[in-house]
């Protein structure tokens, strides 16, 4: 493509030459119809202009010899014309009009008629007696556009190709676009495609009017354009083909695997390494040698170093030892690549007997069993599950929580803010007997909230690792992250079904380059990204590591980043399955990708940016070549902005503007996409990551031994780990990906889920671990249940709603969170769900619950993110968040860091927190605000005093709490008052 | 909770002051092959940290061959060794500007750069061979204090306050100073956070002036109207609590506030400095003079935290990151530390606490032995770098591993950050073996994969 490239470039120049009139290669001999000088120069784009007369006979007025002639397989041509209405005639009432560009392999004469099976671009008449932009082999094989408008300037562009490739072959193909937009490369307006086409190289071209034109018409035409591609015709760098990855070395092998190698550990080691055996490490299965090995190269390889040890780590520990021989013939086989027969030794399947891996089976609803404990407590379905268990521990479960209670602590697990005051009022002024069917109305009311929208995306977000920020040393701002929070946030608010917010977010590009499926990729661009390292295979790599090991977590409960250096020692999860994995996603990479409403203007604007970059780019590295630097020369982006030429540095920083104003989102772009259906901005650091989509193609991807990029093993290609029911990898892997997690037999997307709502209400889960499904994490406190909710949400198409619903109707939700000592007794660590267990806020809730009490809140949704230092009020979730400079607040209430998937988070205690809480100005001024309000609500001291804890604790003031409030407010203000309200346990829990 | 979920564990992510219960059983240093003598087990460790990457053949790795070399290739039998890794030129060997001499009884080699940290050469314990494989500031310095590039881990700072706890509850247990962030060698929060421990393993990040956050009374808010307001709260707290499940949490939030009365207390006392140190102790850090002023505030605040029962103290001196003209970057670096750390050790000997307080002298990699492009600097390397440790039991007077004829590339007794992390731990008492977290299922400990401790560093 480069060299094609480079012979078009020369053929604009050479036809640019032979049009302009003062050149001395000017073929064509002016005929009678040919005006010189009269020139008008519309736009800057024009080069040269003919105005040409009708003819009323077959005429070619001006024409020119192509050189270099054109015989690759495809070719664009493009010119103007402008066609003055008073001279356009048709059928009706004269002949129609006829003009033409033909391009041909003979020169021919002024009024040969180049119609013969030769490409033709221009108007003619159709049946219907309209003349029409035209495209044609012949006058019997010919394609209309639309209608000729007189009096205005038409930008004809036609592609020209051949549909069997090669040099001999004819050109047979002919579309067309009549002032075509850049974006509109792929929908031409009309084809033609023809079987009887007779010329393989265009050695001519020329315009010529037909017998239909009339003299005294005037037809003007000009900027013609040749060019190898669309991208070239626009002045857009063209897409670089991609580079293969460079093939592993092919080392002659000297060392046969089944004749040298085998023997040798027959002798000496498959007594104890073979099969199934107490040592845990198998030599007659591959991945497991490779744990032990580096193809390539012996003399790192974990295995050599034992055979060749002379203390206890020796092998075989006792006995013969292995010859020099022998461990040389080891040690070649190594560096020969490893080679291994799969036939001789396949590769075990890996099954497990775990319960995550199992099939999620719908279990029966337990019936009733017994009328020991409170009425309520056999309400739903879970808490049947959870009876169950508990009869067998002998637990009574405890009575339903009082209405404000239930209130504040609906209010809190769905929404993340405590009852407005108007909610309050409205539940306080009912009688109790009334509560809990209020209670089940506002559970309906809260579900369909933005406000829930806001609470749940922060879960996710921490699930997803995102920050607004690149992380790393440079940690550069990613100004578009932004779109991503607010799509997690509508997505919750709109009830999207869990398996469909899943697929747009692992492949929303793959499904359509709608905004809000490219938006979803935030999901995988959310990746830390080093912007200062110039070794751009291990770049890349993190970002592949961070991507794989936050998908398995976040969506499937799995810790696979045991298994990116070494087989994983516990769950059934090999290194190759993790590479296989990590394979999904190779062909992507993070970026600042344009939005819909931009897709117009933004690959000029960004294609001019690169273009000046570039040349100062060369420019540089030129000046500091000649000054005798050695290579390798690194410029960092900086150094080139700074380095700017005079008007390229005007111009440059109008582009960095006008690109930034553009809509964007941080999002993922792979090979799926070009720069035209998903145009990617610049997002410049010190080392960025590699620009072009040609540095994506990294298949055949490799396994990395020890996780080492610059080890590679065998080749692996997408797949699921071999544990579980494979399924077929299309073109799309990530589309693929996608499908087998939200598929119904997958036996984790759903547990995993449920359980995380589960512990959005709850604090913990159902299983404790979140994090980690496997052999290592906890069994489920109750499988049953958990099964009987992943069930539901599968028969209810991944109906997240319907999950909540479930949980916040139970009884298990509504009770007390008192401690009784018998169930204690029994059950101190609440497995059977007993008890409501307190859990303090998350450092978010506490900041929006402070300010909701106070009355400062700003619910304002979405757009681009509050300074963390400045003086918002709007909810937590709306602040900066990058990494490396979080909020004081979220370093010291447990907020994640956003460096890896966060699915629980700590609830540390400690006294820095406490001295905010008393002392910070934020807490003090909140205060302030909150009695402020309650004061001017009433003058009375008692009224204000209940005011205060209804507003602060959403409940009244109780008869043993007055007195000492009372005594309280003679030494001190209602500002210190609400003081400790906000600083209290019961504040900055759910209880 | 579940046996996956030891109890213990759960009281050290949420309760406070439990901590002496929480290590009973790690404190074997007795144990541990590494620590067979009975000598001083620190309480503290202060972290020096140099950041941007201190030149190892400038400071503590004197290689004459770089004369002979200048100007010339690295030789084939050095340059097939160099790692491939971005930076590491190979191209125009560059002598060092200083010369080395011989200090002390041990007579190990310092240059001229580090007159005043020379002269405590004897208590030094100085690793030549200090090695990792990320060329860069950001992930170098996640690998100096985390272990690892991506900063994932917990920093030093937090495991050792997660294994022993406090001395002094009125004061956290960690705390970092980031002085002179010149440069693009941005702080990397990761190198004092908890990775996956819980936030109270936090390093507390200070500014020497000003001291800890809201440690003041807000404006307004007189003493004795604080303690009505701490009664009040107890009042509700303690009715709050009665019989309600989760108490352990609720407990240890209600001794949090017990706390803060005192850290307001302790705190700014710690940072009165000005009026109750001595002039002779003032000088002998150098705080007087305007290059030595920042560091020198730091290092006293950092022996009077040591003093107090401050666990770990972390105090970050940027600017070492010497890519164009070495001379003068690494001339002003040691013009900033040379006397303020030579000060620290004189002043924690005089005081006796130099056998409790663990000293840790360490950039996040060294620098080649080549020049960089012709700009008299040279490039970053973590390829053989030297670090130094003192105090807390560690054997001074002594050189552990070797590099080069260059100094480029380790050539005997390589040591990973997970090896001198386990090491600090081990001077504190702690068998970083047996010291764990329960992390996503699996029981994470401070030495990763292979991490072991340096016993040579202790054994006499």
């Amino acid at each position: 493509m480069f060299e094609k490239h480079s012979t078009m470039l020369g053929l604009i120049l050479a036809v640019g030459m032979i049009i302009l009139p003062t050149s001395t290669h000017l073929v064509a001999q002016p005929s009678a119809s040919f005006q010189l000088g009269n020139w008008k120069h519309a736009s800057d784009n024009v080069e040269a202009l003919f105005v040409i007369k009708g003819s009323l006979t077959r005429e070619t007025p001006v024409r020119s010899a192509v050189t270099p002639a054109i015989t690759q397989d495809s070719f664009y041509v493009s010119y103007t014309l402008t066609y003055p209405a008073k001279y356009i005639d048709t059928a009706d009432d004269g002949s129609g009009e006829f003009f033409i560009l033909w391009l041909d392999d003979t020169e021919g004469n002024a009024s040969s008629a180049h119609s013969n099976q030769n490409p033709n671009i221009g108007i003619h008449v159709d049946e219907k007696s309209k003349n029409r932009f035209m495209i044609r082999f012949s006058s019997s094989r010919q394609a209309f556009g639309p209608e000729l408008q007189g009096d205005r300037e038409t930008q004809l562009v036609a592609k020209i190709s051949k549909s069997n490739p090669g040099p001999e072959q004819p050109f047979d193909q002919i579309e067309l676009w009549i002032d075509p937009v850049l974006t509109a490369r792929d929908k031409p307006g009309t084809k033609l495609q023809v079987d009887a086409a007779r010329v393989s190289t265009i050695r001519w071209l020329g315009f010529s009017t037909g017998g239909k034109t009339e003299v005294d018409d005037r037809i003007t035409v000009g900027n013609l354009k040749l060019a190898g591609s669309w991208e070239e015709l626009f002045g857009i760098r063209p897409p670089i083909t991609p580079k293969a990855p460079q093939p592993l070395p092919k080392p002659v092998v000297t060392v046969s695997f089944e004749n040298d190698v085998v023997p040798i550990l027959q002798r000496h080691c498959f007594k104890c390494h073979q099969g199934n055996n107490d040592t845990g490490f198998r030599l007659d299965v591959a991945d497991q040698v490779l744990n032990q090995t580096t193809p390539f190269s012996a003399k790192t390889s974990h295995l050599i170093h034992r055979l060749q040890a002379t203390d206890d780590s020796r092998m075989p520990p006792k006995g013969e030892r292995l010859s020099p021989k022998e461990i040389a013939t080891i040690s070649t086989w190594i560096n020969e690549g490893m080679q291994w027969n799969e036939k001789l030794f396949p590769t075990p399947p890996l099954t497990s007997d775990h319960w995550a891996f199992q099939p999620i089976q719908q279990p029966d609803v337990p019936k009733h069993v017994s009328n020991n404990g409170p009425d309520s407590s056999n309400r739903t379905a879970v808490d049947a599950f959870l009876r169950r268990q508990q009869e067998a521990l002998g637990v009574t479960p405890n009575p339903l929580a009082d209405g404000s209670t239930l209130l504040r602590r609906i209010h809190l697990t769905i929404t993340g803010l405590p009852p407005s005051h108007n909610s309050l009022q409205q539940f306080h002024q009912l009688p109790a007997e009334q509560h809990q069917a209020w209670l089940n109305k506002e559970i309906v009311r809260l579900l369909n909230s933005q406000q829930y929208g806001e609470h749940w995306a922060r879960y996710w977000l921490d699930i997803a690792r995102w920050a607004e920020s690149n992380g790393h040393q440079h940690n550069r701002f990613r100004p578009d992250a932004w779109r991503y929070r607010d799509y997690v946030i509508d997505s919750f608010a709109s009830n999207k079904p869990y398996d469909q917010f899943v697929k747009e977010q692992l492949a929303g590009d793959e499904l359509s380059t709608e905004d809000e499926h490219i938006i979803a990729t935030g999901f995988l661009s959310a990746a830390r990204y080093s912007g200062n390292d110039l070794d751009k295979q291990i770049q890349r790599n993190d970002i592949l590591n961070d991507v794989t090991n936050t998908t398995a977590t976040a969506l499937l409960g799995l810790t696979m980043e045991c298994a990116q250096c070494h087989t994983h020692k516990f769950d059934p999860i090999s290194i190759r399955d993790y590479y296989r994995f990590q394979a999904f996603f190779a062909e992507g990479q993070p970026g600042s990708v344009v939005l819909e409403d931009a897709r117009d203007q933004g690959p000029a604007l960004i294609t001019e940016y690169w273009n000046i970059y570039d040349k100062t780019h060369q420019r540089v590295y030129n000046e500091l070549k000649a000054k005798g630097n050695p290579e390798p020369i690194y410029i960092a982006p900086e150094t080139v902005s700074r380095r700017l030429s005079g008007s390229d540095k005007t111009r440059f920083s109008q582009l960095e503007n006008e690109i930034r104003a553009l809509p964007k989102a941080w999002a993922w772009y792979s090979t799926q996409t070009d720069y035209l259906s998903l145009p990617v901005a610049p997002h410049l650091m010190r080392w960025p990551l590699e620009r072009e989509r040609s540095a994506l193609y990294q298949r055949p991807t490799y396994l990395l031994i020890r996780g080492d990029v610059k080890s590679r093993g065998p080749q692996v290609s997408p797949g699921i780990p071999s544990l579980f029911t494979q399924a077929p990898i299309g073109p799309q892997p990530r589309t693929a990906l996608a499908e087998w997690i939200t598929s119904r037999s997958n036996p984790l997307t759903a547990r995993v889920w449920v359980n995380r709502i589960w512990q959005g209400h709850f604090g913990e889960g159902l299983v404790r671990s979140p994090g980690d499904f496997g052999t290592q994490g906890t069994a489920p406190d109750n499988q049953d249940l958990l099964d009987y909710l992943a069930h539901e949400l599968i028969a209810n198409h991944w109906n997240t709603q319907h999950i909540h619903l479930l949980i916040l109707n139970s009884h298990a939700y509504r009770q007390t969170a008192m401690k009784t000592p018998d169930s204690y007794k029994l059950d101190p660590d609440n497995h059977s769900w007993w008890a409501w267990k307190p859990h303090r806020m998350k450092s978010e809730m506490i900041r929006d619950s402070i300010l909701s009490t106070s009355g400062q809140l700003d619910l304002t949704r979405g757009g681009p993110s509050q300074k963390i230092t400045g003086v918002s009020t709007r909810r937590s979730v709306y602040l900066e968040h990058r990494r490396n400079t979080p909020s004081y607040l979220n370093e010291i209430f447990d907020a994640p860091d956003a460096n890896h998937s966060c699915v629980y988070r700590s609830q540390a205690v400690s006294p820095i927190q406490s001295l905010y809480l008393l002392n910070s100005d934020f807490t003090n001024q909140q205060a302030t605000h909150t009695a402020l309000q309650v004061q001017q609500a009433a003058a009375d001291i008692e009224v204000q005093m209940e005011i205060t804890f209804m507003h602060i604790l959403g409940r009244k003031i109780t008869r043993e709490e007055q007195p000492v409030i009372a005594r309280f407010l003679e030494q001190a203000t209602l500002k210190d008052l609400c003081l400790v309200l906000l600083n209290s346990n019961e504040f900055i829990h759910v209880n | 909770m579940s046996t996956k979920y030891p109890r213990r564990q759960f009281i050290q992510d949420s309760g406070i002051g439990l901590s002496s219960m929480a290590i009973a059983s790690l404190l074997s240093r007795q144990s541990m092959a590494t620590t067979s003598d009975e000598k001083a087990v620190a309480r503290s460790v202060i972290f020096l940290y140099m950041s941007g990457g201190p030149s190892q053949v400038d400071t503590f790795d004197p290689k004459p061959a770089l004369k002979k070399y200048a100007g010339q290739d690295v030789p084939e039998s050095i340059a097939r060794n160099v790692p491939p890794i971005k930076r590491s030129g190979l191209k125009n060997v560059m002598p060092s500007h200083w010369e080395f001499k011989q200090h002390g009884e041990s007579g190990i080699p310092v240059s001229a750069l580090l007159p005043h940290t020379a002269e405590h050469v004897d208590d030094l314990c100085v690793i030549r061979s200090v090695q990792h494989r990320n060329p860069v500031h950001g992930p170098g310095e996640c690998v100096c204090l985390t272990g690892v590039s991506n900063g994932e881990r917990p920093s030093i700072g937090a495991w050792s306050t997660y294994a022993l706890g406090s001395d002094n509850e009125n004061l956290p247990s960690f705390m970092a100073m980031n002085i002179h962030s010149d440069g693009m060698q941005y702080p990397q929060r990761a190198g004092w956070s908890t990775g996956f421990l819980p936030s109270k393993h936090q390093g507390i990040l200070i500014n020497p002036k000003t001291g800890i956050q809201h440690t003041q009374l807000p404006k307004g808010t007189i003493k004795e109207r604080r303690e009505k307001q701490l009664q009040l709260l107890e009042f509700l707290n303690e009715q709050h609590r009665k019989a309600k499940l989760n108490d352990d949490a609720l407990q240890a939030r209600i001794k949090s506030y017990e706390m803060t009365g005192r850290m307001q207390v302790a705190a700014p006392e710690l940072f009165e400095w000005e009026t109750t140190e001595t002039n002779a102790t003032k000088m002998l850090y150098g705080i007087a003079e305007e290059n030595t002023h920042d560091t020198a505030v730091a290092c006293l605040l950092g022996r009077r935290m040591v003093e107090r029962g401050v666990r770990f103290v972390q105090i970050r001196v940027g600017g070492w990151d010497a890519h164009g003209n070495i001379k003068s970057n690494h001339t002003r670096q040691a013009a900033r530390t040379d006397k303020p750390i030579a000060g620290l050790l004189t002043d924690l000997k005089q005081r006796g606490l130099l056998d409790s307080t663990l000293l840790v002298w360490a950039g996040e990699f060294g620098r080649t032995p080549t020049m960089e492009g012709k700009a008299n600097g040279r490039d970053h390397s973590p390829n053989g770098y030297s670090i130094w440790l003192a105090g807390g039991g560690v054997r001074g007077g002594q050189i552990i591993g070797q590099t080069d004829d260059l100094g480029y590339v380790v050539t005997e007794r390589p040591v990973s950050p997970f090896d001198y992390h386990a090491t600090i731990l081990a001077a504190l008492g702690v068998n970083p073996a047996e010291l764990s977290y329960n992390h996503l299922g699996r029981d994470e400990t401070p030495l990763f994969n292979d991490g072991a401790v340096i016993p040579e560093v202790f054994n006499s």
